[in-house]
């Protein structure tokens, strides 16, 4: 594959996006079953997760990301250290059209201005 | 070519080292008003200026990446870098990161400074300058933590 500076932005599915995936549904199994509505490859080794899951109401930004800390760890550091973007909301902050990252994460083609 | 430090190229007038200078000061600059702003958050509050906070505090990062990138590359390929600084990476800090992994030599973040700088690219964006959220003093603290790590790993040297 030839190496270039600036690859293509968009959402590709690898081995590495398909495990990430796999230990989030076994986390949470209602999950959506499409792959790309939760986790994607947004550019070589830039991996980006969007959760949606009524378990993180109430909780700050840290303390969401302890309670899928045992997900990170099982991934490896590896496929861990690629993961770029995380999302963690709750269902209804997902309805708010106006949380900026979860547009950018359904659009990655999309202008982060 | 070695990794150029952020503290090798100092106060001397550099022409080349114009664009690494810039970004480095105007990093530095960020760092400031994010820190002073901070300090005005009250405890266990929501506020405007928390955001502000990590407003502030993402343009750090992304001024201090692009010094790092700039320093680390040839100062006659300046110009070039400069365009596809501009045009093609602009404040996507995930193209920035991958950038600099591109390097001739590679510079990347240790694992912990990658979880750092997933938490920044997370609750950042240009954006929030619109949204009106008030984010939580501690998250803002939280935020600033992890840029401040990020900043002595670039200026202790990158390695």
């Amino acid at each position: 594959m030839t190496k270039t500076k600036n690859p293509a932005a968009g959402k590709v599915q690898t081995k590495a996006t398909r495990t990430i995936y796999k230990r989030f549904k076994e986390k949470f199994p209602d999950l959506p079953d499409e792959v790309e509505e939760v986790v994607y490859q947004y550019l070589p080794g830039a991996i980006r997760v969007r959760i949606i899951h009524p378990s993180f109401a109430g909780k700050s930004f840290g303390e969401r990301e302890l309670l899928v800390a045992d997900v990170l760890t099982a991934l490896g550091e590896e496929i861990e250290g690629r993961i770029t973007l995380l999302i963690l909301m709750t269902p209804e902050e997902a309805k708010k059209q106006s949380r900026h990252m979860s547009r950018v994460f359904d659009d990655p083609t999309g202008e982060r201005l | 070519m070695t990794a150029e430090t952020l503290s090798d190229w100092g106060e001397e007038d550099h022409t080349e080292m114009g664009k690494v200078r810039e970004f480095h000061v105007s990093s530095s600059q960020h760092h400031a008003a994010a820190k002073y702003l901070l300090s005005a958050c009250l405890p266990n509050a929501s506020s405007l200026m928390a955001t502000e906070v990590v407003y502030l505090g993402g343009y750090v990062i992304e001024c201090l990446l692009k010094a790092v990138l700039f320093a680390n590359t040839r100062p006659r390929k300046h110009e070039m870098l400069e365009r596809e600084v501009k045009f093609e990476i602009g404040h996507d800090l995930e193209k920035l990161r991958l950038r600099l992994e591109r390097l001739r030599k590679p510079i990347r973040l240790p694992i912990q400074h990658g979880r750092l700088f997933r938490l920044i690219n997370t609750q950042w964006h240009t954006n929030l300058r619109y949204e009106g959220k008030r984010m939580v003093t501690q998250e803002a603290q939280q935020f600033m933590d992890a840029v401040d790590s990020i900043v002595i790993w670039a200026n202790e040297g990158v390695r």
